[in-house]
């Protein structure tokens, strides 16, 4: 038997993993996304906004979690300019208003939306928790100029009548969780939607349940279910049957290393009598 | 009069901010709002200072390896020119806009940073098979709420059977909720633990180091 276990050498597990990652996005099975109760009240709540409504999109994406955070904030990003609400831009990870510009935007149908009119970066801030609090509570102050165009704030037409968080009807962070709700709605109480790591997403649970949160979309899965709501096929949907085939992989060597543990436990301890 | 400069006056000056803020948060008062919201921006400051001081440290770390020739000493010298390249293309011009830092940015380190992550994957899928043992009660239900959330979580849960993800939500809203209620109380008075003992001056570690204290 012990010939057979694949895991004596760690790297047909790899080999294993390559292949079944692999074979979904060469050929796509098309397995059904059924849209989870989070994502469901995050849609809704975008749907529902009028026209012309101010949203801040914050965010510490970057290259190295992209795969996790990028399809939700693409998702909500899309639904965003679809509904033809203004969006304002920040980042608080220092890749954050390159990736965006370069990786982010291109992607999206931004739907005749013109920058400074209808939506701007203003770039970094250096920081985390603190200036996310410096940011929300007088944007002037920490802000001066304009990732793009580097044109001072008070000049920029969507930045009119912006001062703090609570002038927005909107805040999506991208990101962990808990400093987003600490900085953005419990002073403010302006409604909160967040797009989180996939690992992360049973931990904010009660900040669902206790209305501090009114929507999450959790990692790559949330992202393949916001692009089914929405529509569209975007890298959410696309790595969906990889991320099915994985997990499916990960179950089934718990399952087999427990069941080939046993024996061997079994038969060792008949070896013993 | 050393020690009053080097430890007492920042600690002097950790408790007072720290009072001033916690009163500028509860207290509605106009001044106390403009000194906080001045208090927050130097925040802002100090924190940028981190990138330089971040830049200084491993150039000077990574020449004394290169000097010494020690182990691996190309890479290091690798590294120093990789990141001066893409300081001095992103400072070009429009700032971050030059062509030459595009493509290295787009092309190379975006695929390389998502890659050091997917690197996970692996690790993870090697431990299931190998590590996770249901040696006890209490590893066999961790062990079978995991393999039901894990099913859950993915679209393929459902197609397998339909009561995978009624019984993965179910240990996604009512134990692992109840648990992570319980660490987040538990982590917020932890928090607040540790800013009184912050304010009091009991936290030394913040102005010495690990030896002197």
């Amino acid at each position: 038997m012990e010939k057979y276990v694949v895991w004596k050498d760690h790297r047909w597990i790899y080999l294993l993993l390559i292949v079944v990652v692999s074979i979904p996005i060469l050929s796509p099975i098309g397995l059904p996304v059924p849209i989870s109760k989070s994502t469901m009240m995050s849609f809704d709540l975008i749907e529902k906004l009028p026209k012309g409504s101010k949203v801040l999109v914050s965010s510490v994406l970057a290259g190295g979690n992209w795969p996790d955070l990028g399809p939700p904030e693409t998702a909500l990003v899309q639904h965003l300019f679809r509904r033809g609400v203004k969006i304002v831009f920040i980042g608080f990870a220092d890749e954050t208003p390159t990736i965006t510009e370069t990786t982010l935007l291109p992607r999206i149908n931004k739907y005749g939306a013109r920058y400074g009119e209808d939506y701007v970066n203003l770039g970094f801030l250096a920081g985390g928790e603190s200036a996310m609090a410096a940011f929300a509570n007088d944007i002037r102050k920490v802000v001066t100029v304009d990732f793009v165009l580097k044109k001072p704030i008070a000049e920029i037409p969507i930045m009119k009548d912006i001062y703090k968080c609570s002038d927005f009807d909107l805040v999506i962070h991208i990101g962990m969780a808990e400093d987003p709700i600490r900085q953005y709605f419990t002073p403010f109480r302006v409604p909160l939607i967040v797009g989180v790591y996939g690992m992360m997403g049973p931990h904010y649970i009660p900040y669902l349940e206790a209305g501090q949160l009114s929507g999450m979309v959790i990692g790559l899965r949330g992202a393949a279910e916001y692009e089914y709501l929405l529509g569209f096929k975007g890298e959410g949907l696309m790595g969906s049957d990889s991320l099915s085939m994985t997990h499916l992989l990960v179950a089934l060597f718990c399952i087999l290393g427990n069941v080939y543990y046993f024996i061997t436990k079994t038969k060792r301890k008949g070896d013993k009598r | 009069m050393s020690e009053f400069l080097r430890r007492d006056i920042p600690l002097l000056i950790t408790a007072f901010l720290t009072l001033f803020m916690l009163a500028e948060y509860f207290i509605d008062l106009p001044i106390l709002g403009k000194l906080g919201g001045d208090i927050r921006s130097w925040g802002v400051v100090i924190s940028a200072f981190v990138l330089p001081i971040g830049i200084v440290t491993l150039v000077r770390n990574n020449v004394t390896i290169i000097r010494r020739r020690e182990k691996n000493w190309p890479y290091y010298l690798w590294s120093l020119i990789i990141m001066f390249t893409m300081i001095i293309t992103g400072l070009i011009g429009d700032l971050g806009k030059h062509p030459v830092f595009i493509w290295l940015y787009n092309n190379i380190f975006t695929h390389l940073s998502s890659t050091m992550y997917s690197i996970l994957a692996f690790f993870i899928t090697t431990a299931s098979a190998r590590a996770f043992r249901a040696r006890n009660v209490d590893a066999a239900l961790v062990l079978i709420s995991g393999v039901f959330v894990i099913l859950t979580v993915a679209p393929i849960g459902e197609v397998i059977w339909p009561g995978i993800p009624v019984i993965g939500n179910w240990f996604l809203d009512i134990p692992n909720m109840a648990g992570m209620r319980g660490i987040i109380i538990g982590v917020g008075l932890g928090v607040l633990a540790l800013g009184i003992r912050t304010i009091l001056g009991y936290e030394k570690g913040i102005v010495m180091g690990e030896k002197e204290r």
